[in-house]
């Protein structure tokens, strides 16, 4: 998983860094165009072409009998039920193609999730940290603490929650900047990435989790944790929204919308029948 | 029971369902060749001028006066700030704006309403089950009369832009940016009510204007509450939206963490939150945000849990704070949020302990930074026309902070004098660094007036007018036996009774074809009765003091000739120095005492006889007339943009415009 996960925040970091200047939606386009010809590809290789012709064709031949004989009730009936059949083969066939595909997509968006899905804290503001204990964990005496660094101050003691298994820290961010974030606990010394800054587009990583095929999955920013009390590290940063045209929209849709849109213009040039 | 709450009990609105002016761009876009910058100081008193100026504290002030010019300036009659700044809005006096008081009364039941604002709820709704749907839009009206003087300058084409004024909400129509103040609610549709969370019983106090307190339990560190907002027109019982809360605390750290709604965000004991997000929901797809800031006074031995009055959120407002329609947001776009109320001063929460001097100083510190931010704003890109900006902290602190200026107040306290006796002049040193902070932007074309709607007065005796006009015969009860019981003239017998008091200044005759019980005839009856009034009014003799607690009991028909003059208090009373009404009379209640002392911590006032404590006139350019008055600044403004005065304006220019 590590592996899988270092490789592609290595493609993604090279593949934006020309990107980072400007505004999110550049990278945003350039990553859904990718897609949508990916999907594409995809498609046409683990799909059979000729099979889905035939099921579209037949689709279509079974709704044009339907519109002409729409006063005959036994030719109408026949026509539907062959139109079910042929459906239900048409999708069959795009079943396969759309499985393979899902493997690699859900890594990719929870790896682009990394990047449009979060916005640094700038200098000034503030947030809060939090450190999950797996069940069991007794919190009173989990000695564990945070210290500052020139990039942020910890404004709090630590807050114990026994209800959510948690411990929270206010910080308030300095610098801008990419820092380390020390929590020392039992004489062991365990960090957690934070990013300061203002207005920047880069990637970050909220969650830092205990390894674990899921946890990892959905939080590939950083190495997991190789300490097996702490569930994961938790950095409350603000959410960012793509401003289109006034309209503050989730990344996810835009992507969604861009990479259709590449599949359907590319589809007639590549040749690809979907 | 105090003012506010008895405002509450008569503005309830229908919120969310008030329309919003139209979104329309294009305001006065004239090069003209004087620029005018207008700063209103709420309450700011040209004997305290004077006499920190003496003092060595006012250094600008004093030199900005040398270089100008410095009066008194005639404030209303009554000197209540929603009256003065309609003055000075209209150009008019009370019977040509029709405010003559922060509450009116309806003839109709002789119940009190908020004489600014009207809100109508949709006329037209349909019934599901528990569920109300409305098919109609409900209405929010700002019920002063005539034309704001921005709206004759956008007639001209010269801009303006007008910052919290009061008497303005919702603001009068106009395509210039205008932001409300006083007079804008909160988002329960009142004058503010703040929530009050604690653990201590001995706190617990159901009868509180401007606010409520709750008894809450610390259960495994951890503390739920609710925090109630507006009532939910859209169900048949029309219950109270709220919204869930969950407080985490550090079990030995003092500690902890509030969650409510999306926010999520720790405190420190006696660290305040700053401005914070809030929805609530009152259909499904349908809710009404806002903003309120926390602050978390204790957390052992006892829990305790301050919120503040929930503001409109500006960067959504539920109810039309602005013009143009974006102006707030844009607004919140470049300063961050920032309060939305009129008054933002949580005076109610000083007056009952919830919040002590300090705290309630942090807070207001707070607002005035964000209107000195706001001003900087504004200041930055004004290059024409017109700029008013209004500040009410230095009406609220002299309100509260009187009682330390002088040893016989009976709320006086020489600790916390010792501690807060400067304040007042703190406050007036703020002002006099805000000059020395808008100087670079002041160029010769740059006309600076500073205006103030009265002065102020002490306020140790509480006249009891309604409990007068019952001991001499003008106003009978049912059963006299429960004089001090029931408010809003519950046990009033109208059919004997003369004539009543209601709003801060106000007698009203029971007049027959008027009041809907009426019994003295217009005409000859109705003259001689308001003239034995006044004259018995103004003979009565406090015997505690030997002074005389009315000054001067105006009789409005001697006084206003305009055309809303039917809306007139008959009789409006001008209080003597140290002198007010009592906290209970404008309720409509008869305490037994008809003078009483005034103890609380609202100790300075201003509702006295308008000769005594008018406001102050400041400017960068010579005063040329004797005795100005607001109505004057307000025809100063049309002859400073070479305009001519509108006729319905009584008001002559004031400043040497060379
Ligand atoms: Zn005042």
């Amino acid at each position: 998983m590590s592996i899988v996960n270092l490789w592609l925040k290595t493609f993604l970091d090279i593949l934006f860094f020309p990107c980072r200047s400007f505004s999110p939606w550049i990278a945003l386009i350039f990553i859904s165009f990718l897609t949508g010809l990916f999907l594409l590809a995809v498609y046409k290789v683990f799909s059979n072409q000729q099979k889905i012709k035939i099921a579209k064709n037949r689709i279509k031949a079974h709704l044009l009998e339907l519109r002409l004989f729409s006063d005959d009730l036994v030719i109408s009936l026949q026509a539907q039920g062959q139109l079910f059949f042929w459906n239900l083969k048409y999708f069959l066939q795009v079943l396969r193609p759309l499985v393979i595909m899902v493997i690699p997509l859900s890594f990719l968006l929870s790896h682009l999730n990394l990047w449009f899905a979060w916005e640094p804290m700038p200098p000034g503001e503030r947030m809060i940290v939090k450190i999950k204990l797996k069940e069991g964990v007794n919190l009173q005496n989990f000695n564990i603490s945070l210290e500052s660094t020139e990039g942020y101050e910890v404004e709090t003691p630590p807050l114990r929650i026994e209800a959510e298994k948690e411990i929270n820290w206010r910080i308030k961010a300095l610098k801008s900047g990419k820092f380390e974030m020390p929590f020392w606990f039992d004489n062991q010394k365990i960090t957690k990435e934070i990013i300061i800054g203002s207005n920047s587009w880069q990637r970050l990583s909220p969650v830092r989790p205990a390894s674990g095929l899921i946890r990892e999955l959905l939080n590939p920013g950083e190495r997991p944790l190789s300490d097996s009390l702490i569930e994961e590290i938790v950095i409350s940063y603000p959410s960012r929204r793509l401003n289109f045209f006034g309209l503050k929209i989730h990344w996810l849709i835009a992507y969604f919308f861009l990479s259709i849109i590449t599949g359907l213009i590319l589809k007639r040039p590549l040749k690809v029948e979907i | 029971m105090k003012r506010r709450q008895f405002l509450e009990l008569t503005f309830l609105t229908s919120l969310t369902l008030a329309s919003n002016p139209p979104f329309i761009y294009g305001r006065g876009k004239r090069e003209t060749p004087l620029k005018v910058l207008i700063l209103g100081l709420d309450g700011l008193d040209p004997n305290l001028v004077s006499r920190f100026i003496k003092k060595g504290s006012l250094p600008h002030f004093q030199r900005l006066i040398s270089q100008g010019g410095f009066s008194v300036l005639g404030t209303s009659i009554p000197p209540q700030s929603p009256v003065a700044w309609a003055n000075f809005i209209t150009g008019m006096d009370p019977s040509g704006h029709g405010i003559f008081d922060f509450m009116h009364r309806d003839p109709s039941n002789y119940l009190p309403v908020f004489s600014g604002t009207l809100s109508e709820e949709p006329k037209k709704k349909i019934s599901l089950g528990e569920w109300v749907l409305p098919l109609s839009r409900g209405q929010i009206k700002l019920l002063r009369q005539g034309k704001a003087f921005w709206q004759i300058l956008e007639e001209h084409d010269i801009p303006s832009v007008i910052s919290r004024m009061p008497s303005n909400y919702p603001p009068a129509q106009t395509k210039q940016r205008s932001l409300s103040g006083m007079g804008t609610p909160d988002i329960m549709g009142s004058y503010g009510i703040f929530n009050y969370y604690t653990t201590e019983s001995g706190e617990i106090n159901p009868d509180i204007g401007g606010g409520r307190i709750h008894q809450v339990y610390v259960i495994g560190h951890q503390v739920e509450a609710s925090l109630p907002g507006p009532v939910n027109p859209f169900r048949r019982d029309r219950p109270e939206a709220t919204l869930d809360f969950k407080v985490y605390l550090d079990p030995v750290y003092p500690v902890a963490k509030i969650v409510i709604g999306h926010e999520e965000f720790i405190l420190k004991e006696k660290e305040w939150s700053g401005w914070r997000r809030v929805e609530f929901p009152l259909i499904p797809g349908k809710s009404v945000r806002g903003i309120c800031q926390f602050y978390l006074k204790e957390i052992r031995p006892h829990f305790k849990l301050y919120i503040s009055p929930v503001h409109i959120d500006p960067a959504n407002p539920v109810l039309p704070i602005c013009t143009p329609a974006d102006y707030s947001r844009e607004l919140v776009a470049h300063l961050g949020l920032f309060h939305t109320k009129g008054l933002p001063a949580d005076t109610s929460a000083l007056d009952n302990n919830v919040l002590n001097e300090a705290e309630f100083l942090h807070q207001d510190n707070g607002f005035l930074e964000e209107n000195l931010a706001m001003l900087d704003f504004e200041l930055q890109r004004f290059h024409s026309g017109l700029l008013f900006f209004y500040l009410s902290s230095t009406d609220q602190r002299q309100h509260m902070f009187w009682r330390f200026l002088d040893e016989n107040h009976p709320a006086y306290d020489s600790q916390l004098a010792r501690q807060f006796g400067q304040e007042i002049e703190n406050i007036y040193i703020q002002m006099d660094q805000l000059i020395a902070r808008i100087e670079k932007y002041l160029d010769k074309k740059t006309v600076l007036i500073i205006m103030s709607d009265h002065g102020f007065n002490p306020f140790i005796r509480g006249f009891n007018l309604n409990t007068w006009l019952f001991e001499t015969g003008y106003h009978k009860l049912r059963n006299p036996w429960v004089q001090d019981k029931g408010s809003l003239f519950e046990y009033t017998d109208w059919s004997r009774t003369k004539a009543y008091g209601l709003g801060l200044n106000g007698l009203y005759i029971n007049l027959k074809g008027r009041e809907s019980q009426g019994i003295v005839n217009p005409g000859s009856e109705y003259e001689h009765l308001v003239r034995e009034l006044a004259n018995r009014l103004e003979a009565i003799v406090d015997p505690l003091t030997g002074k005389k607690p009315i000054y001067k009991a105006y009789i409005t028909r001697e006084i206003y000739k305009g055309p809303y003059l039917n809306q007139a208090p008959d009789i409006i009373l001008g209080f003597n120095w140290g002198y007010r009404i009592s906290w209970s009379s404008p309720l409509g209640k008869f305490p037994s005492e008809v003078l009483e002392f005034n103890r609380q911590k609202w100790s300075g006032d201003h509702m006295g006889a308008a000769e005594l404590i008018p406001g102050i006139l400041i400017a960068n350019r010579k005063i040329v007339h004797p005795a100005p008055s607001l109505t004057d600044v307000t025809a100063t403004i049309f002859d400073l943009f070479g305009l001519q005065i509108p006729l319905e304006m009584k008001g002559r220019p004031v400043l040497k415009i060379s």
